[in-house]
This record gives C-alpha cells, sequence and structure tokens, in this order.
C-alpha cells in the first residue's frame, strides 16, 4: 500500500567549497544512507513536510554540522470512505512540533558520503540536502464493529481479525498508546499493499482480513525507535502478537521536576520521582533531595533533619498523602521509611502555604503515594550495600490494582563485622531497619477513585556496654535498648463528577511506638494511637473563581513514659554538655492524654483579570491539650505580566504548639501557649525557554511566642517548680532563594540552587538576639544529570554551605575549667550562644548509572561515590576531658555504594 | 513528635568518625589535676565535722596553693557550681526571713588555704529544712539558683581552687548534710593493690611504698585492687541502702555501686574505669585491670605513680596511691 515512508532527494546545489579556493572537480556522492524517522504524530494526522538542510561535510565525507535552512509541512487531502472529501486537521500546525526537523537533522548528521574533490583533492565542502517526507497510502479501513483507532468495515460484509497485537515498552512492559503500526508486503505484481493501525489506551492494535503469508511490520512512537519485524499470518488463524519498543533513552527525566499544575502558591516544589532517584550523594532516596531545594538547610550528616527557612526540625511537617507521619528516616539518617518505587512525587513548600496545611511554622512536606495503573504485573528488585528492597505490583481486572513493597537493611551485619568481639560494647540485637507499604487502588466508575494505603517502618537496636562505668561513674547499667516503629493505614476516596466539582475524603488510622531504655536509668516509652480525617471539595463556580473548603481532624491519644534528664532547647547545645550529671533526671508518665486538633478551612481562587490569581484562605485551629483556638488568614498572588515572567508574592499567618514535652508539667509548662509565624515572600519566575526556568523569592519569617527555656521558677500545686519554659522566644529569618533549573533538554537536566539567609532567635528573658542553631548562612548546591547513549547515566551534586554556628567553651588562659570530683568529669564554661561557626561544608557526590533493556525487565547497575574528593568536613568537635583541646568531628569520608536493580 | 523519634545516640555510632587520637586520656597525669577530694563523713548528721583533703597532683615538684570555700545553694553546672549568694546575702536573707538579724549565724563560707579543710555542720538542721520547705511550699526562689534535690538530705558543696607554677583549676565536691534521721553513708575502702605477671611476678603481689615494686618498661601487668569482701564474695563497703526511684515505683533496697578510677603517670591502662554494679558486673570485673608500663621513649622518668580512686554512688570517695620503679 506504500513504497517508501519517505524520500530522499540530494540537490545538487553546491552551496560552497569550505577554505578552498580551488574548483570542486568531484561533488560529494551519498554512500551510507540514512532514512529519516517518520515522526509518528504527523503520521497520525496525515502531514507531510520538506526539510532543507546545510550540511558540512568534511574532506573524509563525514557530516560535520547538519543545520535546517527551511521546511514547510502540509495537511493531507484524502478522500475518505464515505466519499467525502475532507483535509485531515493538524493538531499542531508547527514543524517543529510535529519533530521533522529533528528528524531531519538527526538521519542528516548520519549520512556518509564519497568526499568532494577538488584537482584530486579531496575537500571539506558544504551542500543544500532535502529529505521530504512523504505519507505512505492510507490503509483500508477496518470493519465497523471493531473501536478504537481502526476504520471501519465496508458495509457488505463483516471483517474478520486475524492479527492482533498488543504495544509495550521494551523493560517496562508499560502499555504504549498512539503507536503507529504498519503491516505491509509486496504483492505478487510487484505493488507495495499495506494497511496502519494505531494502539489505542490499552496498547492494542488490530487488523482485519490479511492475507495468509509473511508481513512486514513497522511500529513507530515519538520518543521510540522503530521496530521492525515479519510475522506470517496463518488462514483460519488469529495471530497474536506482543511487540516491545525501546524507548529512545531510558532517562529519569520523563517528567519535568516542576510539575506544571497550576500554580497557587509562591513557592511550591514537585519533584518527580522518576527524575530524583538517580541523583548522585542521595543514595536513590527521594526525600533527599528536598535538601537540595532553596530554602533548605543542609543537616549534620546522619541527623536526617529538615530544617527550612531557619525553622528547626519539628516546625516542618511531614506528610503522605496529607497524612501526619512521626518520622522521615530510619536511624542513621541515610534511608527515609518509604522508598521510591511507592512515591509518585513529592510536594515541598518552604512556606507561604496553603491552608490545607497548618500547625507548622516551617515548610510542608508531602510525599504523595503512587497511584497504581492495572495494566501489568511489575515489580523490582534493588540491591545495595546499604538494603534490598522489592516491589511488586499486580493488576486486579481492569479497574484495580494492588501492589506490596518491602525493604530491609544490613548495618546489622556492617556493625558485627566492624565491632570488635573484646570491644566494650556488644550487640544483643544488631541494628537493623524495615518498611512496608501495601497500595490499592480501585476506580469502579472514572468519577469514583478509591485508594488503600498501609505502610510501616520498624527501627531496632539493642547493645551492651559491657563496662557501664566507662559512661559514667554513675552508670548502673550497660544496656542500651532503642527501638521506634509506625504504621499508617490510609483510605481515600476521590469524587469527581465533573470539572466544576471534586472531593477528596481521607482517613487514616496508625499507631506509633518508642521504647527506648537505657538501664533503668533512662527511658522513653511512648504508644501514640492516632486517627486523622481530612475531606476537601473544590467547586469552580466559573472561570474566574473557585471555592475550596475541608477538614484537617486529627485525634491523637497517648501513653508516654519518660525518665530522662531535661532535653537540651535549641540554642541550649553547649550548657547541655555541662550537665554530667545522669542521675539528675526527671520523670512523667501520662496515660490515654488525648489531643484532639481539628481544622475547618476555606480558599478561593480569584482570577480578576487574565494573568493574575489570587488566593486568599482561612484557617481555623483548635487545639485541645493547650485549650487554645487560633485562626490563620493566608493570600497568595500570582501575576503573569509576560508569557515569561511572573511575579508573585504572599502572606500569611500559621500557629503551632511546642515541641510535645513544651507542655508537660515536669519537662515542661502545662501553660504554655500556642506559637506563631508571619510569613511574608515576594518573587519572579522568568521562562525564557520551555527547559529553562530561574524563580527567585526575598522570605521574611517573623517569629513570636516562640516556646523558649526559663530558669525562672513558679508555684504549682502549692510548691516551687521550675517554669521550664514559657512562650518569651522571638525570632526573624529573612534571606533570598534563587532556583535556576534546566529540564532535561539536549540530555541534560540539572538545577542550581542559592539561598541567603540570616535566622536568629531572642531567648525568653533577653533582649539580643543571637543565631540560630541551624543558620546557614550561604547554600550553594549545583545538581546535574547527562544521559548518554547506551542509556549510561552520569550525575554530580556539589554542595557548598556555611558551618552552623556553635557555642564555645572557654578554657585555659582566660578561665580556670571545673572538674566535679564526684562524677568525674570537667565541666566546661560556655561562652556566648552561637558566637562561633563550624568552617564551611562543601562535597561533590557523583554518580553512574548504565541501564540495560531487555523485553520484559530493566537491568540498571549504579555506582554511587560519595564525597568524591574526600573533603574532610567537620560537623562538630570533640574535646579532651578539660576542654583545652578540640579536635574536629568530621563527615563520612568518601565511601561507595554499589547496588543493582532489576524492574520488570 | 517527629522530634523525638530519633535516635541521636546512635547517629554517632554510624555518622561521624571523631578523632581522638591525641587526647590525653582522662586518666593519665600530664598536667595540674585535681583526681578527687574527700570527706572523711561524706554525710553529716547535725553538728558533726568532717575532714575534707585533695588528692592533688601537680606538673613536677612544683608547690600547690589551696583555697577551700562551701556552698550551700549554687547556680548549677553551666555556671561553673559558682555560689549563688555571698554569704553576706545569704546572712542578709536569713535576717529577713527570721525577723530577727544575728538570731542565725551563716558561717563564713571561707575553709582555709591548707592542705585539707574541715567543715562543720554548725548551721541548725531546720535551716536547710527550711529551704526545702520554701521549695516545697511555694516559696520565691531566685531563677539563678539550682534547686537541691530535698530528700531528707541537703547537698553542700565543697570548692577548692588549687594554683601551681602560675596555673589554677577548681574542683567541686557535694558532702550531705541531713535534716532528717537517716543512716549515714561512709567511705569506701581499698586495703592492697596487687600486681601479676608471669614473667616476674607470678603470684599476685602488693605494691609498697618502701620499697619500691620493679616494673619492666613496655610490658603488660594485671592489676588487682583487693577490697574487703563479705562471705559472699561481695564488697562488703557497698553498703545497701533505700533507693526512691524517680519513676515513684516505690522504695526499694539496693547495693551502692562502686566505681574505680585507675589514674596513672605513664603508660597506657586497659579501662580508665572500672566499676561494680550489682547484680550486673561483679567486683572481680572491676576491680582488676591491665597496666602497660610506659616505654622510656614515652616517660623518661624512672619512677611512676599510680592513683586507684574509688567512689560510691553517695558521695563517698577514697583513694589508694603507689609508686613504681621502672626498670629498662
Amino acid at each position: 500500500m506504500r513504497s517508501l515512508p519517505l524520500l530522499l532527494l540530494l540537490l545538487p546545489t553546491l552551496a560552497s567549497a569550505q577554505g578552498e579556493e580551488k574548483p570542486i572537480t568531484k561533488l560529494p556522492k551519498v554512500k551510507k544512507n540514512v532514512e529519516a524517522i517518520y515522526p509518528a504524530p504527523a503520521l497520525r494526522d496525515r502531514v507531510e513536510a520538506t526539510v532543507v538542510l546545510e550540511l558540512d561535510i568534511d574532506a573524509d565525507g563525514y557530516v560535520s554540522a547538519a543545520d535546517v535552512v527551511s521546511s514547510s509541512t502540509t495537511a493531507e487531502t484524502v478522500t475518505s470512505s464515505t466519499g467525502v472529501v475532507s483535509v485531515l486537521p493538524s493538531r499542531s500546525s508547527t514543524i517543529a512540533n510535529y519533530g521533522f526537523d529533528q528528524a531531519a537533522t538527526v538521519a542528516g548528521s548520519r549520512l556518509e558520503f564519497e568526499p568532494a574533490e577538488a584537482e584530486g583533492e579531496k575537500v571539506p565542502v558544504r551542500i543544500q540536502y532535502t529529505f521530504r517526507f512523504k505519507l505512505p497510502p492510507l490503509p483500508p479501513p477496518p470493519p465497523p464493529t471493531i473501536a478504537g483507532t481502526d476504520a471501519p468495515p465496508p458495509p457488505d460484509r463483516p471483517k474478520v481479525m486475524n492479527f492482533t497485537g498488543v504495544m509495550r515498552a521494551r523493560g517496562t512492559r508499560s502499555l504504549v498508546p498512539g503507536v503507529v503500526v504498519t503491516i505491509f508486503r509486496e504483492s505478487e505484481d510487484g505493488q507495495t499493499e499495506g494497511y496502519e493501525a494505531v494502539s489505542g489506551d490499552d496498547g492494542v492494535f488490530n487488523f482485519y482480513d490479511l492475507e495468509p503469508g509473511e508481513w512486514k511490520i513497522l511500529a513507530e512512537a515519538d520518543g521510540y525507535f522503530p521496530f521492525r519485524t515479519t510475522e506470517e499470518v496463518t488462514a483460519g488463524q488469529v495471530t497474536e502478537v506482543v511487540y516491545f519498543i525501546e524507548k529512545g533513552t531510558y532517562n529519569p527525566y520523563d517528567v519535568l521536576v516542576e510539575a506544571e499544575r497550576v500554580k497557587k502558591e509562591v513557592n511550591r516544589r514537585t519533584l518527580e520521582i522518576k527524575e530524583i532517584t538517580k541523583i548522585a550523594g542521595t543514595l536513590g532516596d527521594p526525600i533527599q533531595v528536598v535538601e537540595n531545594l532553596p530554602g533548605v538547610a543542609r543537616s549534620q550528616q546522619g541527623s536526617g533533619q529538615i530544617i527550612v527557612r531557619g525553622s528547626g526540625p519539628n516546625d516542618t511537617g511531614v506528610f503522605i498523602n496529607g497524612v501526619d507521619i512521626p518520622l522521615i528516616y530510619h536511624f542513621g539518617g541515610l534511608r527515609s521509611v518509604i522508598p521510591a518505587d511507592v512515591i509518585e512525587s513529592i510536594d515541598f513548600f518552604p512556606g507561604n502555604y496553603s491552608v490545607y496545611y497548618g500547625r507548622k511554622t516551617g515548610g510542608i512536606f508531602d510525599a504523595k503515594i503512587k497511584r497504581l495503573k492495572p495494566d501489568a504485573v511489575h515489580g523490582s528488585l534493588d540491591v545495595s550495600l546499604l538494603d534490598t528492597s522489592l516491589y511488586l505490583e499486580v493488576p486486579i481486572g481492569e479497574n484495580a490494582a494492588i501492589a506490596i513493597a518491602g525493604r530491609r537493611s544490613y548495618i546489622d551485619l556492617v556493625l558485627k563485622a566492624v565491632l570488635p568481639e573484646d570491644g566494650n560494647v556488644s550487640l544483643t540485637s544488631a541494628p537493623v531497619y524495615y518498611d512496608f507499604q501495601i497500595l490499592a487502588n480501585w476506580r469502579p466508575a472514572p468519577s469514583h477513585d478509591l485508594q488503600l494505603t498501609v505502610l510501616g517502618s520498624d527501627d531496632i537496636i539493642e547493645l551492651l556496654f559491657e563496662n557501664p562505668a566507662s559512661f559514667s561513674t554513675q552508670s548502673r547499667s550497660g544496656n542500651l535498648n532503642a527501638g521506634t516503629n509506625f504504621f499508617r493505614a490510609i483510605a481515600e476516596y476521590r469524587y469527581t463528577p465533573s470539572s466544576e466539582f471534586n472531593n477528596q475524603l481521607s482517613f487514616s488510622a496508625g499507631q506509633d511506638n518508642i521504647n527506648f531504655t537505657f538501664g533503668d536509668q533512662f527511658r522513653f516509652l511512648l504508644q501514640n494511637n492516632q486517627l486523622q480525617l481530612r475531606e476537601r471539595a473544590e467547586w469552580k463556580f466559573a472561570d474566574a473563581f473557585t471555592l475550596a473548603g475541608g477538614i484537617d481532624g486529627l485525634m491523637r491519644i497517648a501513653d508516654v513514659e519518660v525518665l530522662l534528664p531535661r532535653p537540651p532547647s535549641e540554642g541550649q547545645g553547649g550548657q547541655n554538655v555541662g550537665n554530667p550529671d545522669i542521675d539528675d533526671v526527671l520523670f512523667t508518665k501520662v496515660e490515654g492524654q488525648r489531643n484532639f486538633l481539628v481544622a475547618p478551612y476555606v480558599e478561593a481562587t480569584i482570577v480578576p483579570f487574565e494573568g493574575l490569581t489570587l488566593v486568599p484562605g482561612l484557617r481555623l485551629d483548635y487545639w485541645e491539650l493547650l485549650d487554645e483556638v487560633s485562626l490563620d488568614p493566608r493570600l497568595v498572588a500570582r501575576y503573569q505580566l509576560l508569557p515569561e515572567w511572573t511575579v508573585k508574592g504572599g502572606i500569611g499567618l500559621v500557629h503551632q504548639d511546642g515541641e510535645p514535652q513544651s507542655a508537660d508539667p515536669i519537662f515542661g509548662n502545662p501553660d504554655i501557649g500556642l506559637q506563631r509565624a508571619i510569613h511574608y515572600s515576594v518573587g519572579a519566575e522568568w521562562t525564557p525557554e520551555p527547559y529553562l526556568k530561574f524563580d527567585m523569592v526575598l522570605f521574611y519569617k517573623a517569629l513570636d511566642n516562640l516556646v523558649s527555656p526559663t530558669n525562672a521558677t513558679v508555684v504549682r500545686d502549692g510548691k516551687t517548680v521550675p517554669l521550664n519554659v514559657d512562650n518569651g522566644g522571638r525570632g526573624t529569618v529573612y534571606g533570598m532563594e534563587l532556583f535556576l533549573e534546566h529540564k532535561f533538554n539536549n540530555n541534560l537536566r540539572g538545577w542550581l540552587t542559592y539561598t541567603l539567609s540570616r535566622a536568629s532567635r531572642i531567648d525568653s528573658g533577653e533582649t539580643e538576639p543571637r543565631l540560630f542553631d541551624f543558620d546557614q548562612t550561604h547554600i550553594l548546591a549545583v545538581v546535574a544529570s547527562y544521559v548518554f547513549p547506551e542509556n549510561w547515566e552520569f550525575g554530580i551534586r556539589w554542595r557548598i554551605v556555611s558551618g552552623n554556628p556553635t557555642t564555645p567553651f572557654l578554657t585555659r588562659p582566660d578561665v580556670s575549667p571545673v572538674v566535679n570530683t564526684d562524677l568525674g568529669t570537667y565541666v566546661p564554661i560556655v561562652g556566648a550562644v552561637n558566637s562561633d561557626r563550624l568552617p564551611l561544608f562543601h562535597q561533590l557526590d557523583v554518580r553512574v548509572d548504565k541501564t540495560w533493556i531487555f523485553d520484559a525487565w530493566k537491568f540498571a547497575a549504579y555506582l554511587s561515590l560519595v564525597n568524591a574528593y574526600n573533603r574532610t568536613n567537620v560537623e562538630g568537635f570533640t574535646f579532651e576531658f578539660d576542654y583545652t583541646r578540640r579536635n574536629p568531628q568530621q563527615g563520612l569520608p568518601i565511601y561507595p555504594i554499589l547496588g543493582v536493580r532489576g524492574d520488570f | 513528635m517527629r522530634s523525638v523519634l530519633r535516635f541521636g545516640p546512635i547517629v554517632g555510632l554510624l555518622g561521624l568518625a571523631a578523632c581522638t587520637g591525641d587526647f590525653t586520656p582522662y586518666n593519665e597525669i600530664d598536667r595540674l589535676r585535681v583526681l578527687a577530694i574527700s570527706a572523711d563523713k561524706p554525710w553529716l548528721a547535725e553538728g558533726d565535722s568532717t575532714r575534707i583533703e585533695a588528692l592533688v597532683v601537680p606538673v613536677g615538684d612544683n608547690t600547690v596553693t589551696y583555697n577551700w570555700s562551701w556552698c550551700p545553694l549554687t547556680q548549677g553546672s553551666s555556671k561553673g557550681y559558682e555560689c549563688a549568694f555571698t554569704r553576706d546575702e545569704l546572712q542578709q536573707q536569713v535576717d529577713e526571713a527570721t525577723m530577727m538579724p544575728g538570731l542565725l549565724r551563716v558561717p563564713p563560707f571561707e575553709l582555709g588555704t591548707s592542705s585539707t579543710a574541715v567543715y562543720a555542720y554548725n548551721l541548725p538542721a531546720a535551716f536547710f529544712s527550711s529551704v526545702c520547705s520554701a521549695i516545697s511550699m511555694g516559696g520565691e526562689i531566685p531563677d539563678f539558683v539550682e534547686l537541691p534535690a530535698c530528700d531528707g538530705t541537703f547537698p553542700i558543696t565543697i570548692r577548692l581552687t588549687v594554683t601551681s607554677n602560675g596555673e589554677s583549676l577548681t574542683a567541686v565536691k557535694e558532702i550531705y548534710v541531713l535534716y532528717e534521721d537517716l543512716p549515714l553513708n561512709t567511705n569506701p575502702t581499698i586495703n592492697d593493690l596487687k600486681v601479676k605477671r608471669a614473667e616476674d611476678y607470678p603470684e599476685p603481689t602488693s605494691v609498697t611504698e618502701s620499697p619500691l615494686l620493679k616494673l619492666k618498661r613496655g610490658v603488660d601487668y594485671d592489676l588487682e585492687v583487693v577490697v574487703p569482701l563479705d562471705a559472699d564474695g561481695n564488697p562488703s563497703q557497698a553498703e545497701p541502702y533505700l533507693y526512691t526511684p524517680p519513676d515513684g515505683s516505690g522504695e526499694k533496697t539496693i547495693k551502692e555501686t562502686l566505681v574505680f578510677t585507675w589514674f596513672i603517670e605513664g603508660g597506657e591502662m586497659d579501662r580508665a574505669r572500672t566499676g561494680y554494679i550489682d547484680p550486673d558486673v561483679p567486683i572481680d570485673e572491676a576491680r582488676r585491670n591491665i597496666w602497660t608500663t610506659p616505654k622510656k621513649v614515652d616517660y623518661e622518668r624512672t619512677t611512676a605513680r599510680m592513683f586507684v580512686v574509688i567512689q560510691d554512688n553517695r558521695k563517698g570517695t577514697t583513694w589508694f596511691a603507689r609508686t613504681f620503679e621502672l626498670e629498662d
């Protein structure tokens, strides 16, 4: 039916002979022809094109440069089976959108010629070369009984489908819709007979009434290599095939960093998991990528803290699908509790977030669980030097799917190998972490979508210190047991009856457990049972007005037993070192303590005129334990000045309770109140190219009523007791965030982020500000990945960050040290809080990935080199017994993580 | 919620590498040190006196000057245990509280400049009980005062500042004065220190001050402290006492812990500190150690001193000092 997918013409117009005065005596002649690939969308839309290239051919006949001189397209005029003459519409009228230019340039650059000659000498030349993309004839129409893209059959007799197939992506086996499948053969009379079909959403394509015999198959789709094969059609039988077509590249950046959702926030970074699992230095953990975003400080190695815009780790909310979870990282901070396989994306808001979120004065971090597509059985196995994870996804019918995942660490094996058998410490139960996830999706109808997620995490370590006295003269035991686990079961129902209305309802239940004991001297036992309800409805009354409202309800019932020294507050790190009396402990026990938190909220999206979007919101929070009510008004505005330019700004009030112990009568103050922050930010976005984006934000955060330690005493129940904390703290945070992003283009992707900021606090009873514990003046991160041919990928991450403030210890000769002879230890005399700073941190991480693609699965090997140039970064100091000398507490030296992964 | 679920101690195991190689160990004496302070009566009943002495080791043969004081209320460890009030300030508050100036004389805080000092419990027990009553009854306590534990005992801080060769060092120790009728605690004792090594001392040999025991340089010697044992082989001076756990789980009788700190002038001690903890760590584990005597290249002097300080967990302290002759 069609003879050639395209015609290729060599125009004998010689543009010039480059760098050569002699006359050309022999024109270049094509030695190796390369077919340009007909862009699949153009095939689908029946668009033809002519692309004229200018080729620079070197003296060896190779093409050194190929540039488009001109190009033009024409939509085909056809006669349909009904006899009506029509012009097929072009979905996208520009030639660039169909990819003709690119296809011609790629093919042109691969041509090889017999070199041009001038007086018998081979010379470089520049020529014009035309690719003419000509459509094949339309295939005969398929029978009318077949739905989808196949053409209708003639009315006189039913057609019989005798060839059916499914298009899947090589490696992932995902269904591939929109593949143009051409089946053709040379007939006996020398004519070419051919037919076309396009795979539907289910990847299926069909052909009808094919004559028995051998047929050639050509399958083409955007972003995939052309697929060619031969099939035998047998009379009276249906030929069933599954074709695996290979992506042009299996780069992870098919999805852009910033989701193309309509932006309503001043700052929302949406990280798509596919793009971030291979970032160097993060060990494939998507959560760790957040640290490389603007406004996020570097946390101390292994601490697993998230510090956003000068707020403490406890001030940033961590959610999964909007549900509060108790911890992000397993111990050691190397791995998050949720593997990348089950996450779809991560929304991160450094400030000025929607009223959907609350109770946190810092940032918001919300991981979105993957929504399963019931197309095939998928799975993966990832084995690294750190842990092994397994993921399996199974469709259940056409509308449902279920997935399970799990992970286990090897830290126990490493520590067993590292710790000497005759050492001072032995492992009663080696440290190990587990996590598991169960996912299920059911879409009984297009407007109804149910999702169930169950996830949990378990960390445990038990140590026995053989010589407890080596810790302290007061040690009475060497048994250290530490375990933490939690689970959440989340049920979500999304109802979307129309584009004007949608409703999301989620209910979750879960439990958190902590079990920490050190002999009978220290104890922290917690069991927290938690129920959370979230309801959000959104009505679009008009294009210019959308109203959303909902409820964020949370109920916690906790049993807590604590026997510990008073924990240091922010800004008290140095002073804590000075209290070595481990018998100076406090005890509190609470059973069935209920804390009911509920917050109705309403938010509007108003577009008063084109380009301007206003999002005012109001959130009312009730805090049962503190017996308080707070009202948080917030406003965000975005204005698109030009197509490439958007300015934005926001102001919002947020409230937050203190850390759990702050309201305890023993460790804290039962009369403690809410903390408050006002977020201000203004900024601009510039998108000069679709793949290039600049984003700058200036922010200011005013903090007051902060829970702050105090030495004051108070009379409670007729007894003078320490007040411990009050709401006398204040603080300010201000700075600038810069984000330069190069989205995936020309095989390169990456971003540069720079944050300049200052965070300070004024403690209760003080008048002078001091630096915040995590104040980092300069934070610069460069993240880049380049995808090479043959599915090689190379990535780097380089960071340079100001050191954290520290509180110095005063020693000889300035002050005389003090030794507590009862405790057998020296007591440091502390200087001004956070008046010193750790040295500058900088580190390069690199990662290399190689992926092998097979029909039904992919296999990848990766090598991650953390701290590639072995920088000695200082995370703190250790001191000689009398604090006269100190040594740097170094971060991890260079270390490799090698892993392999299979996906099917 | 989230912050309390972290495992800070484990971070240290996994994440950070601290370089402590060139630090002098706590138990190695290479500078002016106050290794211990002992009161012959660590607990005092009203009217008692206690003699206080310090185990001070200067550098070389430098002389040491002493300055002793006591303090009933301090500002806590973060302020170096500085006294919360001067004696005159405290006297003024006492006078105001009693409304009869001079009725109760607060003794001077200074305890002299001799190498030993004597603290006399000559304030009435009612003074301390009234301070505790003030706390428990909601009296106003300045915020710079560290609240004392009031459980029938009241901690008195003994403060010593020593100066030698222009260098000074401050040391503190608590003794308890009782304002309720409680049994007194006594100091532990050490009877002997023995050395054993197959080549030169195949049997445990007592270390005497005269003549000095001769030890080879750069070799390991087993050390054994001899303490009084009861019929069950447990240290008889680990006194049983009534312990009230802070978690309110009810009083119980437990034995004192005994901690041995092994100070040396040269060489390396296998464990700087050992402890007897009933019933987890037996006394035989706590009273033994291994000393690698110093090599000449590291320690040129021909004699080396060792101090074994033994402390119970109720302020009882004593020590045992011996000198060894080192042979090449």
